[in-house]
């Protein structure tokens, strides 16, 4: 296929590649996973021109990546994935985490199924609505102290199962086991730790929710099998992030390493993609920092589904040995982190940026927990309020392609502007009701905002990272009950 | 009719603001005000606040645009900190490395305000002053 830029070409019914040509300053040619038919929504905006900047980054190996969920963001495009040699110079770029470092989402499966929440739903809805703090302002209930606070920041997830608020085995079932290691929480600001102090067990707002959602199809009887999924079974899904303290820690950031260019003789296109070497001093301050963030959002999130534990606890008048609300995966989908991979037969330690991206490491790899280690990564795919949200697997492929990344949800199509003003908030609500989807939000706008009209549709986003072989389809679920910031 | 303050833009993923001034110190503060009108709105039967908290303000950088960004990232940290809404802005001095400025704010109540969008950060993409006939315009972006 002919695009009308000559500098991108189709490699496959899957993949495209936008060539150095594209813009000069380009050290590799970008990829991107899209087909036909999103292709045209890719070019509305400059999500392209995003991709190309990347490429400016010194070190960076292979391509600039771009996954099917590709939106246009700030400094990497939403969707973006980027890897750096570290011993070669490489560099890290805040702009390429973003402001919500580790922004996420896991997967809890119930052992309830579709009919044991029939005719309780509205309540049950209500219930986690008025116990799971979200929207703007929102302050969480645990109080900490800021030794706690810097106990959190080194522990992450650890941390808060310490305290009560979980199991060793949820921290299995955590990227880098909801803990990055040697992080320094003295270089952490003043505001920042003021920032994250009442926040953490908070959702917060604009695109993350909480849902409770129903298993529609299995693709894997296999793996889904082996993960204890079956069609009809209640599931819930939660995405958040750092909250206001890796939103100050990014800003903080982003600001010293607004001289790092001109120090270190870096050209980039974009002050957005503001960068220092891995190992300099700067580079190295961002990614412990970054780290602390990184184990305050998996905190977050951790404290986020004890809480919705307990509301099904007290909702059902049930315990855990019924309920087994067990934590299939946590996943990142804005973090750089060192990993490392065989660059032209030689394995070399990388810097891995993946900005609304997901890790999809295939079977095998040590950082597995054991029980997964035949089956690949779990990786979760959130969709819109209306749609779908899926279940994937990390494939070899995407070790061999894409840094052991896949896509991270539907992506926008709309704006938000765009969505509030071409959008009637009653009638969004009436068809996601008549769709059986209960919704509670506390935002005024949210609900045009996150409407399914504004997004892609994540059933062809996940469809193309399956026929591209970068991840692998275990299962579909459907929302019942979605709280939105 | 007074002289218009800011305008939204459209992204795909976030909110920008183009802001309107005729000095510097004019367009500063309409791009506070700009952006605490994307997070929440005051209700119009709301009662006014008696109490409400001042705050000094000084920051720098290196640039005037890079400073838009530090003295509205500032502000949000505040008002994410003390759960407030800036109601008046008063700036001192401002310089293309540095500003001060004094801040009047009330809390963010659930009685007196709308609550719309939670700004995660400012950001410096295609950020821009421009001086034009009627004095300065400003663009900046918000991750939200």
């Amino acid at each position: 296929m002919e695009t009308k830029i000559p500098a991108l070409k189709k490699l496959s019914e899957n993949k495209f590649c936008l060539s150095k040509e594209f813009k000069p300053g380009m050290r590799v040619d970008g990829i991107i996973y899209t087909n036909e038919k999103l292709l045209p929504s890719l070019l509305q905006d400059k999500a392209l021109e995003q991709v190309a900047n990347v490429a400016f980054l010194p070190g960076i190996i292979k391509h600039s990546l771009a996954m099917p969920d590709i939106h246009w963001g700030y400094g990497f495009p939403i969707g973006g994935v980027a890897a750096t040699d570290i011993g070669e110079g490489g560099v890290v770029s805040p702009g390429g985490v973003g402001f919500d470092i580790n922004c996420g989402v896991r997967l809890v499966k119930t052992g309830l199924f579709q009919q044991d929440i029939e005719g309780k739903l509205t309540d049950l809805v209500n219930l986690l609505y008025h116990s799971v703090p979200a929207g703007v302002g929102s302050k969480g209930s645990l109080k900490l102290t800021e030794s706690q606070e810097k106990a959190l920041l080194i522990k992450g997830a650890k941390w808060v199962v310490e305290q009560g608020y979980g199991t060793k085995d949820d921290l299995e079932c955590t990227e880098e086991n909801g803990c990055m290691k040697d992080v320094d929480p003295g270089l952490i600001s003043q505001y920042a730790y003021q920032r994250g102090r009442p926040q953490v067990g908070t959702l917060g707002s604009g695109n993350h929710f909480l849902e409770i959602q129903v298993i529609d199809k299995i693709f894997d009887e296999k793996i889904a099998e082996q993960l204890n999924l079956f069609e009809t079974q209640v599931v819930v899904m939660i995405h958040s992030g750092s909250r206001g303290f890796g939103h100050q820690v990014c800003s903080d950031y982003l600001k010293t390493m607004q001289d790092c260019p001109r120090k270190y003789n870096i050209k980039v296109p974009d002050r957005q993609l503001a960068c220092a070497p891995v190992e300099s001093k700067e580079g190295k301050a961002y990614l412990s920092a970054m780290g602390c963030a990184a184990n305050y959002a998996w905190a977050n999130r951790q404290l986020l589904m004890h809480k919705t534990r307990e509301v099904f606890e007290k909702f059902l008048k049930v315990g855990q040995n019924t309920l087994k609300m067990n934590l299939i995966y946590d996943v990142a989908h804005n973090i750089a982190k060192t990993e490392t991979y065989l660059v032209n037969g030689v394995p070399k330690k990388l810097c891995v940026h993946r900005k609304g991206a997901t890790r999809a490491f295939g079977p095998g790899r040590q950082e597995l927990p054991e029980k997964y280690r035949n089956i690949g990564q779990p990786v979760i795919i959130p969709g819109d309020m209306g749609r779908n949200s899926y279940l994937l697997v990390g494939t070899e492929q995407a070790m061999q392609e894409t840094f052991g990344s896949t896509c991270h949800g539907a992506g926008r199509l709309q704006s938000r502007t765009q969505a509030i003003h071409t959008l009637d908030r009653n009638k969004v609500l009436k068809e996601l009701k008549d769709k059986g989807i209960e919704i509670r939000s506390t935002g005024k706008e949210t609900i045009c905002e996150e409407a399914p009209q504004a997004y892609k549709d994540v059933n062809d986003i996940v469809e193309i990272v399956h026929n591209a072989g970068i991840s692998k389809k275990v299962c579909r679920m459907k929302p019942v009950g979605v709280i939105k910031g | 009719m007074s002289a218009k303050k800011y305008e939204q833009i459209e992204h795909t993923a976030d909110i920008g603001l183009k802001i309107f001034g005729k000095d510097k110190k004019t367009l500063f503060i309409n791009a506070a005000q700009g952006m605490f009108s994307l997070i929440a709105v005051r209700k119009s039967a709301a009662k006014k606040i008696k109490t409400s908290q001042e705050f000094k303000v000084e920051v720098q950088a290196d640039g005037l645009e890079g400073l838009l960004v530090s003295w509205l990232s500032e502000l949000l940290t505040l008002a994410d900190i003390y759960s407030i809404v800036a109601t008046r802005l008063y700036v001192s001095h401002l310089s293309s490395k540095s500003i001060q400025a004094r801040v009047s704010a009330e809390p963010l109540s659930d009685s007196a305000y709308t609550m719309k969008t939670e700004i995660k950060a400012v950001t410096y993409h295609l950020l821009k002053i421009v001086k034009n006939k009627t004095g300065f315009q400003g663009t900046v972006f918000f991750d939200i």
